[in-house]
């Protein structure tokens, strides 16, 4: 299991968020594009390599990476993430449409 | 001749593992809790789900606790269960759409999330530009 934590990103951004997805007055300035979305398509080919772990992203950096999500969990607790945004990166042979039926 | 007017464009989006694919990142709140989940828009599926560490980031320590479903799969079927929470979508230009939602958590690990057509296409009228790789939305509300 590797587990890597890679800076302390940015709490009071995803705090933010959670406190607006709570709908205490505050809305969004009109832009959507969350920065943790632009950290993956800046990022896309680098985190490749992360394949079959969970990716913990807040703001614009990469938080932890762990193929134990009690690792991700654990990092969420100490960066004290109110709303955290966890992404699996599935392997190659791992079916990436679940087609519901 | 039914013609339709999206206000709302949003890009597809490059998912780590999956290439571009037409989803949206979208907040959940559960009572206190609130976890961030990028999902997939699949007119192919009539329902929404998401893994079960979505959940466990809501809060939710027990599954079983939710309302028992099943779905078909390719893979054969897969167990799901149902909470009541909320979601969230943010709309370019259009600011922010909260609202109750009835969604699925899956009981076994999978890689994703999807957002069926029994809450985000009733809410909203969905189309795809695959040529510009485009989200198209306008709201039924």
């Amino acid at each position: 299991m590797r587990v890597k934590e890679k800076s302390k990103g940015r709490s009071g951004r995803i705090g933010r968020a959670a406190s607006r997805a709570r709908g205490n007055g505050r809305r969004p300035s009109g832009d959507p594009t969350w920065p943790e979305l632009r950290y993956m398509t800046d990022h896309i080919k680098e985190l490749e390599q992360y394949r079959g772990e969970w990716l913990l992203i807040e703001g614009y950096s990469l938080v932890a990476h762990s193929s134990d999500i009690k690792v991700i969990k654990a990092a969420v607790k100490r960066h004290e993430i109110r709303a955290p945004f966890v992404h699996y990166v599935p392997e190659h042979d791992e079916s990436v449409f679940l087609n519901l039926r | 001749m039914i013609s339709v007017n999206y206000p709302v464009q949003v890009p597809y989006r490059e998912i780590a593992g999956a290439g571009l694919q037409p989803a949206l990142l979208v907040p959940l709140i559960r009572n206190k809790a609130a976890a961030r989940a990028l999902a997939i828009l699949d007119t192919g599926s009539s329902i929404t789900v998401f893994n079960l560490e979505v959940a466990e980031f809501l809060g939710i320590d027990d599954l079983t606790c939710g309302e028992r479903a099943t779905a078909r799969t390719h893979g054969g079927l897969v167990d799901f269960f149902l909470f009541d929470l909320e979601m969230e979508v943010q709309l370019p230009g259009h600011g922010s759409d909260r609202f109750p939602a009835r969604v699925g958590f899956l009981a076994s690990h999978r890689a994703r999330n999807i957002l069926g057509r029994n809450i985000l296409f009733a809410r909203y009228q969905i189309g795809f530009r695959e040529s510009r790789q485009m989200i198209l939305l306008r709201p039924e509300h």
